[in-house]
């Protein structure tokens, strides 16, 4: 009973201690917390059928693509991050299946975005008004989907896909599953 | 009387009370727009009630009925119309728990892993009425015959305060080390005003110069359209101007007159990349391979191939494709100290040992040509 005077200072220590291995695990980013966690893993893919960004085209239905391995990128003009990933995209479409869904974008300004900064999409869907978007829990986007050959959801990344993403994580993904 | 002998015991009661039962989320007037509500007040009052569970994904610290985020005004229409097709209250959320998971219910049900959560505050009181009930005990005590003389009660000791003040001071102080901000200005704006005329007067100066330039550039295109020198010419007095639309234009036209010109396609790319906030394009890398299958040396293209293995996060490769452009240029080449830089930065991006770089030459100066 002696040191009881020590206690406050214990707690103190350890709630710093708590405080500080969360910041500093934050800073050195071997926490995540920009990134919320999806339910969709390893659950079916929504269904989703689009209009497709070509007039005439067919609808965008991603049950056509069962037996192959997709990737589903959410993406808009407006969204200045998403320019930053078209070239990972672009080499990713040499291995899989890259949809694209234009997110809450307008048509004309989506037409134009692919034009100036390169169209990596086999097909690009169109979800006017987001709702598409939350049937798959996007919250922000870029946001990119990979789904396996039965159509399931395999990973969710939000945010900027980069060559670290691919090699470390995407890869072994598709390369366990196909 | 107690209450003059206890100001502080009052005082904080008072807080404790407060913290119990005031309502810790008050909410200011909704983000709602007019369009949104509902014509039927019943149906209207279900769906603010259950936005006020709903947590903006975006926001994350407000619920939907409060953000104006997009997202948020998605969700609230979207439990509007479900109401309205008679979708039941818990319906709506777990259809939208499922969706987004637990995360998106302001208040995260009872599981496995939110447990600690919901029992914390009751641990945290039984500990404190704990402590209460101990030093209660330990006053009521008789002083010499269970605790020593010299062993401290209720008294106030400086010695500690005095040391969490320490403890307090020196993790904020290194805290702030980490995180704050040294590299701003020690000086406030308000005292460099003269030194900012004289900065605005020269860009001012400057300006008109480059406008100048760049009118007896275009004058010299309409004298003579077919020759792809003065296209050029006028790309580079758009490009000092900061029209990179003009600048893309020009080169495009000096490179139809011009079509082997292999300079002027690197100098394209760069342009392209320039609109896109320094985004290597596609566009741009087409041009970049273009360039660099006929002529594997060019530096332009060579310092924009790296540039793009940089962005792509393949370190290894910019570094690779920097140091071929290091081989193929003189070493007073006026871009050295750049690639120089830029080595360097992506080793250290992709966490190795960068390679031998010899020691800086002086700089020739750059040339027309070159610039």
């Amino acid at each position: 009973m002696r040191f009881i005077f020590l206690l406050p200072l214990l707690i103190f220590g350890l709630l710093a201690g708590i405080t500080g291995f969360a910041l500093f695990s934050t800073l050195s980013g071997t926490r995540q917390v920009e990134q919320l966690p999806s339910v969709l893993v390893e659950r079916p893919a929504p269904d989703t059928r689009q209009p497709n960004l070509t007039e005439g085209a067919p609808e965008v239905d991603l049950s056509h693509y069962r037996g192959q391995i997709v990737l589903v990128n959410f993406f808009a003009s407006w969204c200045v991050p998403c320019r930053a990933e078209i070239p990972m995209l672009q080499s990713l479409a040499k291995d899989l299946t890259v949809i694209g869904i234009a997110y809450k974008d307008k048509v004309q300004d989506t037409k134009a975005f692919l034009t100036r900064f390169g169209n990596p999409y086999h097909v690009v869907g169109v979800d006017l008004d987001g709702r598409t978007g939350i049937t798959w829990g996007v919250y922000g986007i870029p946001e990119t989907y990979l789904i396996d050959a039965q159509g399931n959801v395999l990973f969710r990344h939000a945010g900027v896909v980069d060559k670290v993403l691919i090699e470390n994580t995407l890869r072994p993904l598709w390369e366990t599953a196909g | 009387m107690t209450i003059v002998r206890y100001p502080i015991r009052i005082m904080l009661l008072v807080l404790t009370y407060a913290m119990v039962f005031l309502p810790t989320h008050v909410s200011p007037v909704a983000a709602l727009s007019a369009e949104e509500i509902l014509d039927d007040p019943a149906l209207e009052a279900r769906a603010r009630a259950i936005s006020q569970q709903l947590r903006c994904l975006v926001c994350q610290n407000q619920s939907i009925d409060d953000s104006d985020a997009p997202l948020a005004k998605d969700l609230r229409s979207l439990v509007r119309e479900q109401l309205q097709n008679s979708k039941s209250d818990t319906e709506i959320l777990d259809f939208l728990q499922n969706q987004y998971g637990a995360y998106i219910l302001l208040e995260p049900p009872i599981s496995s892993s939110t447990w600690v959560l919901w029992l914390a505050p009751v641990m945290i009181a039984l500990f404190g009425s704990g402590m209460i009930l101990a030093s209660r005990h330990l006053k009521s005590a008789p002083p010499d015959t269970v605790l020593p003389i010299s062993t401290p009660r209720t008294s106030f000791r400086p010695r500690i305060v005095f040391l969490m003040c320490f403890v307090v001071l020196g993790s904020a102080l290194g805290v702030h080390q980490f995180i704050g901000r040294p590299d701003l200005p020690p000086r406030p704006l308000g005292r460099r005003a003269e030194e900012i005329k004289i900065l605005k007067d020269t860009a001012q100066a400057q300006q008109r110069a480059l406008r100048r330039s760049f009118v007896e550039a275009r004058a010299a295109t309409r004298l003579s359209p077919k020759d792809p020198a003065a296209w050029y010419h006028l790309s580079r007095t758009a490009a000092a101007l900061g029209d990179s639309e003009t600048e893309i234009n020009t080169l495009k036209q000096a490179i139809a007159l011009d079509p082997d010109a292999l300079a002027l396609k690197s100098l394209l790319a760069e342009a392209y990349s320039r609109v896109a906030d320094e985004q290597i394009t596609l566009p741009a890398r087409a041009l970049i391979d273009e360039v660099l299958s006929i002529d594997s040396t060019e530096p332009r293209a060579l310092f924009l191939r790296g540039l793009a293995a940089f962005q792509d996060g393949d370190y290894t490769g910019a570094v690779q494709t920097w140091m071929q452009l290091f081989k193929y240029s003189a070493p007073d080449a006026p871009w050295m100290p750049m690639v120089r830089e830029n080595i360097l930065r992506a080793a250290a991006a992709g966490d190795f040992a960068p390679p031998f770089l010899p020691d800086p030459a002086p700089i020739a100066k750059m040339t027309d040509v070159e610039q």
